[in-house]
């Protein structure tokens, strides 16, 4: 009885203790979007500035937003389509509206320099360094047969449903974008 | 004369990276010390305010110079 006690535990997450206090913020990120993955990652790294604990679930379309390449081996044909056919990393995203072949996207570039505003790398980056934490979606990733590797190396984790439930619950914030 | 340990210019800076950075400041220096926080976003004005009060630190003084505002925030 008594080690399968302890199996269980060791499958908790290992920061829910020391991060117990701390207010939490969890957001399913869905999109695959460039205006929606500014929100999301504004939003967080804000959030973590301001001292809370956060956490992004990266699922469907969402998964654009942490990858970092493109691997056809392994995918049935399927896979391969879709996975050709989705962007893939912060930089080939789509804008949701207005975003004419990729016309739209490359105006908001230019914008967000012309402007000074942060781009989503600098977001991203500024999410990391915050604390935030980053995971994908079990379901999402093995129906479109994308594994690990495929991930930049911030995700910390592929989890389920189960998993955001249980983050989510006790959450100040949760937020589905 | 409010007693100055660092600054922070954020001039230029749109949201939320005054405010990313400001906490970024913030964790170099020790409890007590002050730091003035300079910044242009018109979001800054409720922006720093707020981010005191989550975050336990102390905006001891609040300026506003056509639209340049200016935070003397005291580490918690």
């Amino acid at each position: 009885m008594a080690d399968i006690k302890q199996d269980i535990s060791s499958y908790s997450l290992p920061e829910r203790k020391t991060e117990e206090k701390k207010d939490k913020m969890r957001i399913i990120c869905f999109s695959g979007d460039m205006d929606k993955a500014f929100a999301v990652l504004t939003l967080a790294s804000t959030a973590a500035s301001l001292g809370m604990d956060v956490a992004i679930f990266f699922t469907f379309w969402g998964l654009s937003l942490i990858k970092k390449n493109r691997k056809l081996k392994g995918k049935n044909f399927l896979q391969k389509m879709m996975d050709i056919m989705m962007p893939s990393g912060l930089d080939s995203l789509k804008l949701s509206k207005m975003n004419m072949a990729g016309l739209g996207p490359f105006f908001m570039k230019i914008l967000m320099k012309k402007t000074k505003s942060p781009d989503l790398k600098d977001l991203f980056e500024a999410a990391k360094e915050s604390g935030v934490k980053f995971y994908a979606c079990s379901t999402s990733c093995s129906i479109l047969g994308i594994d690990r590797s495929e991930f930049v190396d911030e995700v910390e984790e592929i989890v389920g449903a189960a998993t955001f439930i249980s983050e989510a619950k006790d959450a100040k914030i949760s937020l589905f974008i | 004369m409010i007693k100055v340990d660092a600054e922070f210019d954020a001039r230029g800076l749109k949201c939320p990276m005054p405010v990313i950075r400001a906490k970024k400041k913030l964790d170099d220096l020790s409890s007590g010390q002050v730091i003035l926080v300079i910044a242009d976003d018109p979001g800054a004005k409720k922006d720093f305010p707020a981010f005191c009060m989550q975050t336990g630190h102390d905006l001891i003084d609040l300026k506003e110079e056509n639209g340049v505002f200016k935070f003397y925030i005291r580490k918690k």
